[in-house]
């Protein structure tokens, strides 16, 4: 994962590369995938009712697990990438233009958290155990804990993706 | 879109040909005015208004008046 010094955001700004993520199009697509990856992070809190639902010994395997585990890391460093690290950048390091589009996006943020935090509110009302990292007969909401922090991080960067034309 | 640029009141720019005729590249021009190379497109495209400041740092750059460069009316572009 990218760093968040100085040197890290003035490589961001100047990144010649990853140039599928420049256009909006693909970055709404790569919002779009890392969403889903983080809901399939909360779904990690509903792993055995889903195990009985489906009446299967094994829904998902452990390599799964990982696999989704590490997109969800790699895709966070992406996100970044994909808006240069402007969402997470200080002003000193940024021109007019690119505060200009960083405050506006974070205030889209900030509006939409709210939509957010309900959501995982009422994913968390309805998780076998609200108490994280326990060991319950039916799991806990660990994983729902893990997507929302996950989520609160990603968000100003996941709007500025999806809103910005260019960057 | 989120751009500093009023729609109703837009700030018209002849940026580019001035860029051109001093023999600047973008990123030329960004490094003397201290803005991103993005950020002279934006400007060059009219898709961003200049603050006062930086309108003033890319007028000296291209050794011209900033009336010069910048108008609230569309400019004439080319010769």
């Amino acid at each position: 994962m990218e760093g968040t010094t100085k040197k890290d955001i003035e490589g961001l700004l100047k990144n010649q590369g990853f140039n599928w993520l420049r256009s909006q199009r693909n970055r709404r697509i790569f919002v779009l995938g890392y969403a889903l990856i983080l809901a399939l992070v909360a779904s990690g809190s509903y792993y055995k009712q889903f195990k009985e639902w489906f009446a299967v010994d094994s829904l998902i395997p452990l390599f799964v697990l990982i696999a989704i585990t590490l997109l969800t890391l790699a895709g966070f460093s992406l996100l970044r990438v994909s808006v240069r690290g402007i969402a997470e950048a200080p002003d000193e390091l940024l021109d007019e233009r690119q505060r200009s589009i960083r405050n506006s996006n974070y205030r889209y943020s900030y509006l939409l958290l709210g939509y957010v935090v309900i959501v995982f509110m009422i994913l968390l009302s309805i998780a076998p155990e609200t108490r994280p990292f326990s060991e319950g007969e039916q799991g806990d909401a660990s994983f729902v804990y893990i997507s929302l922090l996950m989520t609160m991080a990603s968000l100003p960067s996941m709007v500025m993706a999806w809103r910005e034309r260019d960057i | 879109m989120s751009m500093s640029r009023n729609p109703e009141e837009p700030v018209y720019n002849l940026i580019e040909a001035a860029r051109v005729a001093v023999g600047l590249t973008r990123q030329e021009l960004a490094d003397k005015v201290g803005v991103h190379y993005q950020t002279i497109g934006y400007l060059e495209r009219e898709e961003y208004s200049p603050s006062l400041v930086l309108a003033l740092r890319i007028a000296n750059a291209l050794n011209q008046d900033v009336t010069e460069i910048f108008s609230l009316t569309p400019l004439k572009r080319g010769k």
